[in-house]
Order: structure tokens, then C-alpha cells, then sequence
């Protein structure tokens, strides 16, 4: 038999590409349903319907303030969980291009950007986050058709809807992001669904 | 303005410019995908986003075909029709001179080095590090760079915006032309950095009338500056610029140049100035 010259070669270690794992560049579908199950808004709002039912109209706000910024909180807070969790590629190249330069120019706007979406894509409906800008010095983006905006309308009605108390959880979900990641924005509002049809938030860097 | 201007420019940023709008830069990270569905458009690679849609009749590479093959006739019929879809909607890029392209690189993000897939075909130049990159590919598609076709892959190196300037700056110095390029419109997600005839872009522009639009300016010699040392005819990837044997100045001709400046960056006693394309009337719709 032949010697073959190639059998060092084909015993040796393949040095130079190892597939990362999870080799994927979208976002991980058990993630998503996880806090789809967990946080979803009909939940939310069913809870507001109950804790308002019977209620002053002056309370229902600050009952709502107090749910919803419960809500966005703890929603935030488990997205960056399950995030970090459930990794992809496209991701880690953000990371990998921090650890590599030792520079954190990639970590603002994408990696808000990243849990941002993930927030957003596990709670509504839409298949890809309305991103209207992200460079170095804002991230912005919408929410078209919100799911939890018509949710309340259905449980709670047109009025209690329309007085946006729903912006708590969103505000109180983006500080979470800056707190828990140590990236300090200005967090606002710039557009609400009751007037434009859609909500539009911004994150500037300071 | 041009039609992507008027399609894409907003008043309150760069006066209208399409390209200083904060918002052709932005995308997002991802998408949650129906059953079965996979990669399209500009997710599936450069080339698929970058390509016009499609559209019925003749496409430049039956022009090629005919030039190739000796027929005259019917390379005749295809071009106007080529250059006429060009005009509007079938350019995919834009030539910017290099101070909008300082303030390009303030909008986007993420900003990747990458090898050049023009020099690759044309010459067969394997970029294979920062070192010899000659592309630059901006925005959340440059961090799934792994996924495009195995014949672009050559790595990827992640730049902060000074250094994204100072890599422009000197490609700018070696000569090559500064091309945005559109991914799926008014997506901008790639600046190329460009020379005759290695780019596809200028290619089809300086031989065909096709391909990559003028920029908004328009190069002007001031003839009491020049002292005719022809460096700035050296560097036109136009033909727009040449050396004028009997005043022994440079001449440009306005109607071919594409508003690049690289005569204005190289020329070493300042006598070319950028103006604005229009404000003149003969060329304010020369495109």
C-alpha cells in the first residue's frame, strides 16, 4: 500500500478556523419565545384592567405608572439575561472586535441596539425593529403598531389607552439598559402612538 | 439637487445632501425569520444588495456581450437604453469628494476595513489584511460579513471614526476616488475607494455613461494659482483634467468631471476649488 504523505497533516490539529458556536447571525428562536411566554401583553394589560377596575380616574395613572414601570424593568432585565445567555455570531463580532482592539467604540450604539431589538421582537409583532438611527452618537428606533398600546385599548379602553401610560414601561426598560450596562444616554420619547401612529424612542450618548 | 436628494435628503441635515442624512445609515440588527425563509437582497451578500431591481430589457453585461462579440449594432441599440434607466433609479453609488466624506464617517456605524472585490477580478490582488484593504464597508451588515460569498472574504478589521477618517485621508493621498454605495436604497452601506479601471463603478461611468453618479460638485482651476506642475492631471480617474500644452495650466473639462477632488486634495499650491454643481446652470442637471 502507498505510503500516505498526507497523514501527519490530516492527524494534525486544523489550526486556523474554528466555527464558533452557535454559528448563527440571527437571534435565538427559544430566547424569544421565553420572554414572549413571560412577558407578554395581554398579560400587562390584564393586570392594569383588574388594578384600575373600579378606580378614580386620577388614580389610574399612578396605579398604571407603577405597573407598567414594573413591567419594563423586569422585562429589560430578563432580556439582557437571556441575551447574554443565548449568544449569536453577529453579536459576537461586536464583542470579539472590543476584545480584540481593547476598544469600546462598538459597544454604543450595537449592543443596546441588540437588546433593544431582542426587547421589542420577543413582546410584538413586527419581524425586524424599525431602527431610524445608530451611530456613535444615537440610537433610535420605532414601534410601530404597538401591540401593547392595542392591548390596553382592548382591555382598559380608548381613554385609559390614550393617556400613554404605557410609555413607563419602554422609559423604565431603556434606563434599565443604561444602568445595568453602565452607558449613560438621554433616554426620550420623541414620538407616541396616540398622536403619530407609532412611538419613536431615542438613546443620545452623553 | 440630484434624485436621490430629492427622494432621500432632509432640509434639516447637510442642506439636503441624501447622503449627510443621519437616517441612510441606519438599520437593524435583525430579523425574525418565517419558517423556511432565508437570506435575500443585501442580507445574502454585496453583490444582491447592491444590485438595482430588476428590471425587464437589456442589462449591461448583454452590452459587453455585444462589444465582445464585434456587433456594433446592437451594442448601438442597447446603450441609450442602459443610459437612459441609469438616469434615474439604476445607479447604485455616488461619488463624494473627501471633506463629505469626513463627515460620512460621523454617520454610521459599525465602519469595517475589508478587502476590494473589483481588484480581486480586475488584477487578481488578494487583500488579505488591514494593511492592504482598499474597501470600506459600513453599517450592522459589515458584522455579518462572514456570511457573504467565499470570493469576498478576506477579514474584516473595525475601525473608530478618527480612525475610519485618517484611512480615508490616506487613501485619498494615493489617489483613489471616494464612491458610496447603495444597499437597497437609501441604505448606504459601503464606501468604496475607487481608480480606472480596476473599479467596476468608474468602469461603467468613464466607458459607458453608466454606474456611479457625479457628485455635487464640480472642480474649477484658478489659473493665476496653477503653475502647471500636472499633478492633478495625474491624479483624474476621469479624463475630465489634462494638461494644457499651450498655457501650461490645467484644463478641466466640467462636463466630465465627477466632483471627486482628488485634483483639489493633491494640488500642491491650492488652485482647485469645489463648486457647487447647481449652482451652475449648465451642469446643475449633468449627472
Amino acid at each position: 500500500m502507498a505510503e500516505d504523505y498526507f497523514k501527519e497533516l490530516k492527524e494534525a490539529q486544523y489550526p486556523l478556523f474554528v466555527a464558533p458556536r452557535p454559528y448563527s447571525f440571527d437571534l435565538n428562536e427559544d430566547m424569544i419565545q421565553l420572554l414572549r411566554d413571560e412577558f407578554n401583553p395581554d398579560t400587562v394589560a390584564t393586570k392594569l384592567a383588574d388594578a384600575i377596575s373600579g378606580k378614580d380616574k386620577s388614580e389610574v395613572e399612578k396605579i398604571a405608572k407603577g405597573i407598567f414601570e414594573e413591567y419594563g424593568q423586569n422585562w429589560m432585565r430578563k432580556t439582557i439575561q437571556l441575551g447574554e445567555e443565548y449568544s449569536d455570531r453577529t453579536i459576537e463580532m461586536v464583542l470579539e472586535s472590543i476584545d480584540r482592539s481593547g476598544e469600546q467604540f462598538m459597544l454604543f450604539p450595537h449592543v443596546l441596539q441588540r437588546f433593544a431589538e431582542i426587547a421589542y421582537l420577543s413582546t410584538q409583532e413586527f419581524l425586524k425593529l424599525p431602527v431610524t438611527l445608530n451611530n456613535q452618537y444615537e440610537l433610535a428606533f420605532r414601534v410601530p403598531q404597538c401591540l401593547l398600546f392595542s392591548k390596553i385599548k382592548d382591555k382598559c379602553g380608548d381613554e385609559v389607552a390614550n393617556l400613554m401610560t404605557c410609555q413607563n414601561a419602554c422609559l423604565k426598560a431603556l434606563e434599565t439598559l443604561n444602568r445595568d450596562l453602565e452607558i449613560d444616554t438621554l433616554n426620550t420619547m420623541v414620538a407616541s402612538t396616540n398622536k403619530d401612529d407609532y412611538c419613536e424612542f431615542s438613546m443620545k450618548k452623553l | 439637487m440630484c434624485w436621490l436628494c430629492d427622494e432621500y435628503g432632509a432640509p434639516e441635515h447637510g442642506n439636503g445632501l441624501w447622503y449627510l442624512n443621519p437616517y441612510n445609515y441606519a438599520r437593524n440588527m435583525y430579523k425574525l425569520r418565517l419558517p423556511g425563509e432565508g437570506y435575500a437582497g443585501a442580507e445574502a451578500g454585496p453583490e444582491t444588495g447592491a444590485r438595482p431591481e430588476r428590471r425587464e430589457g437589456p442589462t449591461q453585461a448583454d452590452l459587453t456581450r455585444a462589444i465582445e462579440e464585434g456587433n456594433g449594432e446592437e451594442a448601438a441599440r442597447i446603450l441609450p437604453i442602459l443610459q437612459e434607466r441609469s438616469k434615474r433609479g439604476g445607479q447604485p453609488s455616488q461619488v463624494v469628494p473627501l471633506e463629505d466624506a469626513d463627515r460620512v464617517l460621523e454617520l454610521c456605524s459599525p465602519i469595517g476595513l475589508i478587502a476590494c472585490i473589483c481588484r480581486k477580478g480586475a488584477r487578481a490582488i488578494d487583500e488579505r489584511n488591514e494593511m492592504e484593504y482598499t474597501c470600506m464597508g459600513m453599517g450592522v451588515g459589515m458584522l455579518k460579513w462572514e456570511r457573504w460569498p467565499e470570493r469576498y472574504k478576506g477579514g474584516v478589521k473595525f475601525v473608530n471614526v478618527d480612525e475610519a477618517k485618517e484611512w480615508n485621508h490616506l487613501m485619498d493621498k494615493r489617489g483613489f476616488v471616494h464612491i458610496l454605495m447603495l444597499f437597497g436604497a437609501p441604505y448606504i452601506g459601503g464606501f468604496c475607494q475607487c481608480d480606472y479601471p480596476d473599479c467596476g463603478a468608474i468602469r461603467s461611468a468613464v466607458d459607458f455613461g453608466l454606474g456611479s453618479m457625479k457628485s455635487h460638485w464640480v472642480a474649477q482651476a484658478d489659473y493665476d494659482k496653477c503653475n502647471g506642475c500636472g499633478i492633478c492631471a495625474s491624479r483624474c480617474q476621469f479624463g475630465a483634467l489634462k494638461f494644457e500644452v499651450t498655457s501650461q495650466k490645467a484644463n478641466i473639462d466640467q462636463f466630465k468631471c465627477y466632483g471627486c477632488g482628488l485634483c483639489q486634495t493633491g494640488c500642491p499650491r491650492g488652485a482647485i476649488t469645489l463648486f457647487d454643481r447647481t449652482k451652475i446652470p449648465a451642469l446643475a442637471e449633468v449627472w
